[in-house]
């Protein structure tokens, strides 16, 4: 049975644990950033990065509304990012059977610059990031060294409002739609993305690319 | 990227660990949320979860599995036995006087067990079956045991009675006659007889659930934990969530869970937190054992406010196996001695 993260944007606030959560567990140094007019700090996934939550805000009949995402690679249950490699180098991404984590190996090294080109658009959802000082492909893990350890995942660890949350695959779809039922009767517009295919699910109140042009596959 | 413990690496003394006190209590009673933590599963999946749940504790911490062993197949059998059992009436018993209850004289301290019980005799033969398997050694010790129940039907009863109460000169006596060590015979015998009173632990914990109980030893049969757990609280919060855990006691007996304040000495009462600190592996901080200064005793304790999935009570003193060792070493005493932790089983 694979393990799952639901992420209930509902409840998020933009504490940005999980993103610092992240990096301290993975040793990645801080990121030179400048004030861009946004809370998005950094601007964007990056290789010391694996974690981001981004902002978007409207205006909308006379009032702001502000959207908060916690991105992260969605360890899709048939990989794209999977497929394309497999076709050029075999173990340079793997999925993890206990699991489910999608992990990027060191062999993402052999990969030539078009490959690793054709494994990052292949992702659907704009993860895969290169690491150019160690020359690898890099992305999330699920904090994997963790969770064979019966270990929540660091963001998850984090999370100080409930937005993020993990567990076995049918006990987090469980969850899922529980909440869906219950946000459906104020926010008829909420909505589960992607949750056949992925063990990222997100709970949205509204349209998905009002949150960021890649939330959907 | 920092890697999992590995079994047997260095620990290090947490300074002030147990700060904030009482972070999780708002209130001085430790009661609040008194609610026993009676599993909703139904039955047969206890069963067949427990046996997961072993498989992942071995494929975890593949140091264990000799231990796991022959253990594994008893509580197994334990688990089959309590699923048969749960499907009977549930026993039938007075309310208890709460104020007995109140001044901590347990539920099953002076009650006559053999009115409570059904006929316990398939349900030895199977424990003592299972435990010749798991030590080859005891197995004509178990059939002398169950030769003697064949004998006097109320025999398992009493003796069970004589567990709860802890009377070591009635042990003892029975070894002689039977000509075994009083250790041996009271493992044999709380082995054959476990899975009977957690059976009846479960069904009767709801007497228990209401009373103010803040002493270490067990609100139903009165023996001492073998573990303890934080724990997240159940309520669901509107905005924050709280990380802080309840403190859960596991009784090494019943299998009873109780809730207690963190800043006591289950032992000697001790709330003197400069005098009481837990020792924990800088990698997994989760993994604990909380020692008291002031009596020598330990408890080891798993914050599962860390973890994906609460492990089974029955399986957290296995889990945290290493700490006995470690708090041994330092010359502290457990709780409870089980067969696990003592040099003599």
């Amino acid at each position: 049975m694979p393990m799952t993260f639901f992420i209930d944007t509902t409840r998020c606030t933009a504490c940005r644990g999980c993103q610092v959560a992240c990096k301290e567990w993975h040793d990645f140094k801080s990121n030179e950033t400048r004030q861009r007019g946004t809370h998005q700090n950094p601007p964007d996934l990056n290789p010391l990065n694996y974690k981001l939550v981004r902002f978007a805000e409207y205006k909308e009949k006379g009032r702001v509304v502000w959207y908060f995402l916690p991105e992260q690679c969605r360890h899709c249950e048939a990989p794209p990012c999977k497929e394309a490699a497999d076709n050029y180098v075999q173990g340079a991404i793997i999925r993890d059977d206990a699991t489910g984590a999608v992990i990027f190996t060191e062999k993402t090294r052999e990969l030539k610059p078009e490959q690793m080109k054709d494994v990052i658009t292949n992702c659907p959802y704009n993860i895969p990031r290169l690491n150019k000082v160690s020359g690898m492909l890099v992305k999330c893990d699920m904090c994997i060294d963790r969770v064979r350890q019966n270990m929540l995942p660091m963001c998850v660890k984090s999370c100080c409002t409930g937005a993020m949350n993990f567990g076995e695959r049918s006990k987090m779809l469980k969850l899922a739609n529980q909440r869906l039922a219950e946000l459906k009767k104020k926010c008829p517009n909420a909505q589960l993305q992607d949750p056949e295919d992925v063990n990222v699910i997100f709970l949205l109140t509204d349209a998905p690319e009002k949150y960021y042009q890649t939330v959907t596959g | 990227m920092n890697a999992g413990r590995q079994d047997g690496s260095p620990l290090m003394v947490m300074e002030k660990p147990l700060r904030p006190i009482g972070a999780a209590f708002p209130s001085q009673h430790p009661d609040v949320q008194r609610k026993s933590m009676k599993s909703e599963t139904p039955a047969n999946d206890i069963v067949s979860s427990l046996k997961d749940q072993f498989q992942r504790l071995e494929k975890r911490k593949p140091s264990l599995k000799q231990v796991l062993g022959p253990f594994k197949g008893i509580m197994i059998a334990g688990a089959e036995l309590r699923a048969d059992l749960e499907a009977l009436p549930g026993p039938k018993m007075t309310s208890p006087d709460p104020l007995r209850l109140s001044a901590g004289v347990p539920l099953l301290a002076d009650v006559e067990l053999k009115k409570m019980l059904p006929d316990l005799k398939a349900g030895i033969k199977k424990m003592l079956t299972a435990l010749g398997t798991a030590f080859p050694p005891l197995k004509e010790d178990a059939a002398r045991l169950l030769a003697r129940a064949d004998e006097d039907s109320e025999a398992p009863a009493v003796w069970l009675e004589t567990l709860v109460r802890n009377e070591e000169e009635a042990i003892s006596e029975l070894a002689e006659d039977m000509g075994l060590e009083p250790e041996t015979l009271r493992f044999v015998m709380e082995q054959a007889l476990k899975p009977h009173l957690q059976w009846l632990a479960h069904t009767l914990a709801r007497h228990v659930e209401e009373i103010v109980w803040d002493k270490g030893y067990c609100p139903i049969c009165g023996a001492y934990p073998d573990s303890s757990y934080l724990k997240k609280g159940d309520a669901e919060q509107e905005f924050l969530m709280a990380h802080g855990g309840q403190r859960w006691l596991h009784c090494a007996m019943c299998g009873h869970e109780w809730r207690m304040r963190r800043i006591h000495c289950p032992y000697c009462g001790n709330e003197d937190a400069e005098s009481m600190e837990y020792l924990a592996a800088k990698e997994t901080p989760q993994e604990r054992v909380y020692v008291c200064h002031k009596c020598n005793k330990y408890l080891t304790c798993l914050d599962t406010s860390e973890l994906i999935e609460k492990p089974p009570g029955d399986l957290i003193p296995f889990e945290l196996l290493h700490l006995d060792v470690i708090a041994q070493q330092k010359g502290f005493t457990p709780l409870a001695w089980r067969h696990w932790n003592s040099k003599a089983a």
